[in-house]
C-alpha cells in the first residue's frame, strides 16, 4: 500500500461522494459544491491516466470557468431557483436503490478480475504529443470548435439583448 | 508496477459510469432547471473519462482521448452558456425555473 | 496490498518539506508585506507611518496580528454554514499550489511540473470561486454586490494573462517554469516583449483585487465588500491570502519576464528575492498614485483594450518567431 494508492483511493472516494451529492443535495448551491467536488476529483484522476495537461485544463475550463457562470446564474436569479426533488419518498428510494444494485453488480462481476493490466505507461502525454494530434489528425474538429464558440458567443449576446428588451 | 490498483483500468471505467448513471438520476430528480444543467455536466464528465482511460488502457499511441475529451470540454462550455443565458430569459418571464409549468411553446 | 505503507519515498518528503516551508513563508512574508505597506502609504502621503511599536515600527505587524487573533469572531445567525466556514480556506489552495512550483533558484524548487504555468493558472481560478462562495453564504446584500462584481473582473482580466503568457511560452518553447528561466540566461525577456509585461502586469493587479481595481473591496462604497461578514482570525486569513497573491503573481513576473534568479555575484535566491519585492512596492506604488476604476471603465479597459492588444501582440510574436 503505498502512498500513491492511498491517494488514489481518497481521489476516486472524493469524486463519487461530489457526485451523490449534486444529485441528492436539497438547496442548489450545495449540488453546486458538489460539482466542483467531483470535478477535482476528475481532474486527480487523469492525473493518475498520464495527462496531466489534461488534468490541468479541466480545472481551468470546468472550475474557473463554468462552475463560476452557474454560480454567478444562480446569485442573479436569486429567489427564483427554487428547491430541488419531486418525486416523493418511494420514488426516490426506488431511483437509488435501483443505481445502486446496478452499480454493485457491475463492480463486484468486472472489477475484481483482472483485466490485462498494461504495464507502467510507456509515456506521459505531453501538450506537443496533443498539439501534434490537432495539427495532423484531428483538423476539422478543432476548426469546428472554434466556429461553435463562435456561434455560443453570438448567441449569448443575441439572448441578453432580447432579455434587456424584455420588461 | 502492474500490481498497482491504479494501473488497472477497470476501477476508471467504473467511476465514468456511476457518474453517468448519477448524470442521468439528477435529470430525472431535480426539478429546477439549474440542477438538470449540474446533472448534464456531470454526465460529460463521465463520458471525458471514459474516453481518457480507453486510450491509456487499449491503445495508448496517440493520445486521441485527451484530444477529443478538450473538444467535450470546449462544447460543454458554450452549451452551459447558451443553456444559462435561456435560463435567465425564462425566468423573466415566468418568474421561477421550475420545469413542471414550461409548457408554452411561443415566448 | 498489505504491510508496511511505504512512506519513505524521496519524492513525498520533498513535497512535504517543500509545503512546511511554503506555509512558513506564507506568515513570514505577510508579516513583511504588512509593515511595508504602512510604510509605503506613510512616505508617499508625506508622514510617517507606524514608528511607536519598535525600531521603526518593524514589530507593528506582530501588534496588529494579534489584535486580529484576540478578536471575537461574530458569526452571524443566518449564514450558510457550509460555504461560510469554506471561503477562507479555499482561498489558500492557489497560494500553496504555487509555491511548489516557483523556482527560487536552480535548485530550491519543489517539483518540477512540466505544464508549470498551467498548474498555476488552474489553481488561481480557485480564488474567484472562494470569493463568490463567501460573497453568497454571508447573506448580506453589500457582500453579494462585492463578489459579484470581483467575479466580473476576475474573468474579464484572466484573458489577456493568459494571453500575454502565452506569448513568452511560444518565444521559450516549453510550459514549464524552469526552463523558462534557464532560457533568459542572456537576455531578459522583457526587454524582447516590454507590451506583454505590461499587459501582465495590469492584468495581475486586476487580478488580486488591488487598487486602482479594488471594487470588490471598495472601503468607501461597500463597507468592505466580500468580506464585510468576516471578523478576527476569519478576516485575517483573506488578508493573508491577498497578500500572498501579490507576492505569487509578482514571483510570476519575475520568472517570466524579469530573469528569474539569474544574476551576477549574489546567490540566485538573494536576486529573486530582490526583483519580487521591488515589483511588490511598484504594486503599492500604484496603490497611492492611482484612483479607483469605475466599474464600466475597468471592463471597457479589459475586453475593449488590452485583449485585442494581448491578441496583436501574439500574432506579431508568431509572425516574427516563424521568419
Amino acid at each position: 500500500m503505498t502512498v500513491g494508492e492511498i491517494i488514489f483511493f481518497f481521489t476516486v472516494f472524493v469524486t463519487m461522494i461530489g457526485a451523490l451529492a449534486a444529485v441528492l443535495a436539497r438547496s442548489i448551491v450545495h449540488a453546486l459544491l458538489g460539482l466542483i467536488t467531483t470535478m477535482f476529483g476528475i481532474a486527480g484522476l487523469y492525473v493518475y491516466l498520464n495527462s496531466t495537461f489534461l488534468a490541468m485544463m479541466e480545472m481551468l475550463v470546468y472550475v474557473g470557468a463554468i462552475s463560476i457562470l452557474i454560480a454567478f446564474a444562480i446569485m442573479l436569479l436569486g429567489s427564483y431557483s427554487g428547491m430541488s426533488g419531486n418525486l416523493r419518498a418511494v420514488g426516490k428510494l426506488t431511483l437509488a436503490g435501483g443505481t445502486a444494485v446496478v452499480s454493485v453488480y457491475i463492480f463486484f462481476k468486472f472489477v475484481l478480475t483482472n483485466m490485462n493490466p498494461l504495464s507502467f505507461a510507456k509515456y506521459l502525454v505531453t501538450t506537443k504529443d496533443i498539439g501534434r494530434v490537432f495539427t495532423e489528425n484531428l483538423v476539422l474538429p478543432f476548426e469546428l470548435i472554434s466556429l461553435l464558440l463562435v456561434v455560443a458567443i453570438i448567441g449569448a449576446v443575441m439572448l441578453a439583448i432580447i432579455a434587456r428588451n424584455v420588461k | 508496477m502492474s500490481d498497482m490498483f491504479y494501473n488497472n483500468g477497470n476501477i476508471y471505467f467504473f467511476v465514468a459510469l456511476f457518474m453517468l448513471f448519477c448524470g442521468i438520476a439528477g435529470l430525472v430528480y431535480r426539478r429546477t432547471l439549474i440542477g438538470m444543467l449540474i446533472s448534464m455536466e456531470l454526465i460529460l464528465n463521465g463520458a471525458g473519462l471514459n474516453l481518457v482511460a480507453i486510450n491509456r488502457f487499449i491503445s495508448p499511441e496517440n493520445p486521441y482521448g485527451a484530444a477529443f475529451t478538450l473538444i467535450i470540454m470546449g462544447i460543454a462550455a458554450a452549451e452551459s452558456s447558451l443553456a444559462l443565458a435561456i435560463i435567465i430569459l425564462i425566468s423573466k418571464r415566468y418568474h421561477h425555473i421550475e420545469s413542471g409549468d414550461l409548457k408554452e411553446l411561443k415566448f | 496490498m498489505g504491510g508496511l505503507v511505504k512512506l519513505l519515498d524521496t519524492e513525498m518528503v520533498r513535497l512535504a518539506v517543500g509545503l512546511v516551508l511554503a506555509l512558513g513563508f506564507v506568515v513570514f512574508n505577510a508579516l513583511i508585506l504588512t509593515w511595508m505597506e504602512r510604510k509605503v502609504a506613510g512616505h508617499m502621503q508625506l508622514r510617517i507611518g507606524p514608528k511607536e511599536v519598535g525600531p521603526f515600527g518593524l514589530i507593528q505587524p506582530l501588534a496588529d496580528a494579534t489584535k486580529l487573533l484576540g478578536k471575537e469572531i461574530l458569526i452571524p445567525k443566518a449564514v450558510d454554514k457550509t460555504l461560510y466556514y469554506l471561503a477562507p480556506i479555499l482561498i489558500f489552495i492557489p497560494v500553496i499550489v504555487a509555491f511548489v512550483v516557483i523556482p527560487f533558484d536552480s535548485y530550491l524548487l519543489v517539483k518540477d511540473i512540466n505544464v508549470g504555468i498551467v498548474v498555476i493558472l488552474a489553481f488561481s481560478s480557485f480564488t474567484v470561486l472562494s470569493i463568490l462562495l463567501g460573497g453568497w453564504g454571508s447573506n448580506n446584500k453589500y457582500a453579494l454586490i462585492g463578489a459579484i462584481r470581483s467575479v466580473a473582473q476576475n474573468v474579464a482580466y484572466e484573458i489577456p494573462l493568459l494571453l500575454a503568457l502565452l506569448s513568452i511560452v511560444m518565444m521559450s518553447g516549453s510550459l514549464s517554469l524552469k526552463t523558462i528561466v534557464e532560457a533568459q540566461k542572456g537576455l531578459w525577456y522583457v526587454f524582447v516583449q516590454p507590451v506583454a509585461f505590461i499587459i501582465y502586469f495590469i492584468a495581475s493587479i486586476a487580478e488580486t483585487n488591488r487598487t486602482p481595481f479594488d471594487l470588490p473591496e471598495a472601503e468607501s462604497e461597500l463597507v468592505a465588500g466580500y468580506h464585510t461578514e468576516y471578523s478576527g482570525m476569519m478576516f485575517a486569513l483573506f488578508f493573508l491570502a491577498e497578500y500572498t497573491n501579490m507576492f505569487i503573481v509578482s514571483s510570476i513576473a519575475v520568472t517570466f519576464f524579469l530573469g528569474g534568479y539569474n544574476g551576477p555575484f549574489f546567490p540566485g535566491f538573494i536576486w529573486f528575492l530582490a526583483k519580487v519585492y521591488f515589483l511588490v512596492f511598484v504594486i503599492m506604488w500604484f496603490r497611492w498614485t492611482y484612483p479607483r476604476v469605475r466599474f464600466d471603465q475597468l471592463l471597457n479597459i479589459s475586453w475593449k483594450a488590452l485583449i485585442p492588444l494581448a491578441f496583436l501582440n501574439l500574432l506579431v510574436t508568431g509572425g516574427l518567431l516563424k521568419l
